[in-house]
């Protein structure tokens, strides 16, 4: 099924097409959710609330960009909303303070770099992950992740670098990167 | 989203690390999310939850209808036992010589009629539509008749004889008091003694056509009817030797029941055929006998129903109902990127079915285990043998034909190269026949009945298609719990 027929079929609420374009995107976009999430669980249900979203709502689909782009804001912005409304955000956004929280030293199970990765992230507190997913990952810049966490610009920069500086530390200690002298360019993913 | 300048080389990394990482949701998550774009399929179960409730109230109607039955057979009883005792006292006679002769009535029914009246010795009693017309004739005869007819919706009927006194009281029929004497004019005593020893059967049978009879005869003599209570005494028939009373209460012979049973299963399947020995030009599965290429194991289902029973003889009775089945059992697969999955033949002159998987029947990512799950309706149309017993247990059989119409099925099908699982619904048969079998045993508690035993149901259509190769014959074996009337 070409991605024009599966939207056009969506668009009709046939339950074929949304169950084609469900799977072609939902392991993506699980892992997306699975990075702002504090459990699988959690993020099953932010995938599940976010695809509503994209069956009720792709009739909005302008066609200017590609569908998982578009797919991948909508989940976003579910996983940001229900962690404000559940204030898991705000119980942990004292991003300021962050830096003294203590890192748990998980043992993750290394199968694959990029899950080792990702797990990494996950253990960042609830606020440092949220900024470091939107920013690095997402793409988003500090004015809007400001607008979206509504909070200062100023803010999102400096609990940016401050998790950047965490995560690193965590990829250095679980050997996943290399440490060189000079920090702009010290970062070598291990092969 | 605004573009931003910069993209280090730690963000790359990030990103590309973060976009290689996927997670596979569980199947719930999909189902939720369909159950909520697509809610109609939400009526289906609200319809059966309303033909159960409806069936179980039904069953429940009838059974307090009986119950109201005899409460009024009961009350029958009480007040024309107080009726009689306030009948005013009828001075018997001896001698039915003094009597009229029924040779009086000039038509030759009329006649007949008015000796099968007088051939009833006995005093039927019952209530119809609460109103008893008592139709004596006062006269010098030492007899009265009196008849409370019942109509087809009463219960009991009451036989008394008592002191040779013959009352006979028939419902929504009266006479003139010189056509009922003329009616009743004429008895003769011998017949009286010889139907006392008849059987009241027969008084109860034909109770209702004597009093029809009755009616007739009242107007065969010309005279109004409806005349309202009041007593005639028609004629006074030889009394008995001595006098006795007996009393009958023949209860209606109830012919339906009800059951209620629930059932707790194990669900398998048996599988059969063999899938496509190459596919896209390679050897597709090791083993194209199915049976080789699955592992599967059994999970936990259930039956719930309701059935009327109507008895056609003693020990046989035939039933019929509404079932509900959810049966359940699990494959493994492993978890693996979507592709294609064939679940046809193909071939020459025929359509291809494919579906996208993203389980796959071994050497995946992750392994797991699939639900296949089938909700389904069926109408048994059966019968139930009591092959022993006692009053308080008995051990039945029983046998149904249950025709079944699948309301969900989730079921993932292998793929005809035996390497997938995969969902199909248009490969899904949504009707099919299911045969039940069952021994219980019925334990008398109270005015109900529980019901105890293993059960077997197994469908003897497969749950797919015939354009998927492989067949699929579902099976439950169930330990029923029910209760019955």
């Amino acid at each position: 099924m070409t991605e024009e027929v599966m939207i056009h079929g969506c668009l009709r609420n046939e339950a074929a097409s949304q169950q084609e374009l469900y799977y072609r995107y939902s392991p993506k976009m699980l892992s997306v959710c699975y990075r702002y999430a504090k459990s699988r669980e959690d993020a099953e249900d932010m995938l599940q609330e976010g695809f509503i979203k994209v069956f009720t709502q792709i009739h909005q689909f302008q066609h200017r960009g590609a569908l998982e782009g578009w797919i991948r804001r909508i989940i976003v912005h579910t996983c940001i909303n229900n962690l404000k409304k559940n204030k898991k955000f705000s119980d942990s956004v004292d991003i300021i303070h962050a830096a003294s929280v203590p890192v748990r030293e998980e043992n993750i199970p290394s199968i694959l770099q990029a899950k080792q990765v990702v797990e990494c992230i996950r253990i960042l507190p609830l606020g440092y992950r949220t900024v470091l997913n939107l920013y690095a990952i997402e793409g988003y810049s500090h004015r809007e992740i400001a607008d979206i966490l509504d909070i200062e610009e100023s803010t999102s920069r400096s609990q940016y670098t401050r998790a950047k500086a965490m995560l690193e530390d965590i990829l250095i200690k679980k050997n996943i990167l290399t440490k060189h002298t000079e920090r702009t360019n010290w970062l070598t993913a291990v092969q | 989203m605004e573009s931003r300048d910069y993209t280090g080389e730690f963000e790359s990394f990030l990103q590309e690390k973060a976009d290689q990482y996927k997670l596979y949701p569980s199947d719930k998550v999909w189902n939720a999310i369909n159950g909520k774009l697509h809610p109609r399929k939400k009526w289906s179960y609200l319809f059966v939850a309303a033909m159960f409730i409806g069936l179980g109230i039904g069953g429940k109607v009838h059974d307090s209808h009986f119950l109201q039955g005899l409460e009024q057979g009961a009350d029958i009883e009480t007040s024309s036992t107080n009726e009689f005792a306030d009948l005013a006292p009828v001075v018997p006679i001896n001698n039915a010589s003094s009597l009229r002769k029924s040779g009086d009535l000039k038509d030759p029914a009329a006649r007949e009629s008015f000796a099968r009246v007088n051939s009833t010795p006995a005093i039927h009693e019952a209530s119809a539509n609460a109103e008893n017309l008592d139709l004596s004739v006062s006269g010098t005869s030492a007899e009265n008749i009196d008849l409370s007819a019942s109509t087809a919706s009463q219960e009991f009927v009451r036989v008394i004889v008592a002191d040779g006194e013959h009352h006979l009281t028939e419902a929504n029929a009266s006479s003139e008091p010189e056509a009922a004497e003329k009616i009743y004019a004429e008895h003769p005593a011998s017949s009286l003694k010889e139907d006392v020893g008849n059987t009241f059967d027969e008084y109860f049978e034909g109770i209702h056509g004597e009093s029809q009879r009755i009616n007739s005869l009242a107007s065969v003599a010309g005279q109004p009817a409806s005349l309202g209570a009041r007593d005639v005494t028609a004629a006074r028939l030889a009394a008995p030797e001595k006098a006795r009373s007996i009393k009958v209460l023949k209860p209606r012979h109830v012919n339906l029941g009800w059951q209620l049973y629930l059932s707790p299963t194990v669900s398998y399947r048996k599988l059969s055929g063999e899938g496509m020995k190459y596919f896209n030009g390679m050897i597709a599965a090791s083993s194209p006998d199915v049976n080789n290429s699955v592992t599967h194991k059994p999970s936990i289902g259930f039956e719930v129903g309701t059935a009327l029973t109507f008895a056609t003889g003693r020990n046989f009775r035939l039933k019929t109902g509404l079932q509900l089945n959810v049966n359940q059992y699990n494959v493994q697969a492993f978890y693996f990127t979507p592709e294609v999955a064939p679940l046809t033949r193909g071939g020459i002159g025929h359509t291809e079915i494919n579906a996208i998987s993203r389980y796959r029947n071994f050497n995946g990512f992750s392994k797991t285990w699939l639900t296949n799950k089938h909700i389904m309706m069926s109408l048994p149309l059966g019968a139930e043998l009591t092959v022993f017993g006692n009053e308080k247990v008995k051990f039945n059989i029983a046998g149904t034909l249950q025709p079944t119409f699948v309301l969900n099925n989730q079921a993932y099908m292998i793929s005809t190269n035996m390497k997938n699982y995969a969902q199909e619904p248009s490969l899904y048969r949504k009707f099919n026949m299911a045969a039940g079998a069952e021994a219980y045993l019925s334990i008398k508690a109270g005015s109900y009945k529980w019901m105890i035993g293993p059960q077997f149901r197994y469908h003897m259509l497969s749950s797919y298609k015939q354009e998927y190769p492989i067949t699929e014959h579902l099976i439950d074996y169930g330990f029923k719990i029910g209760i019955s009337r």
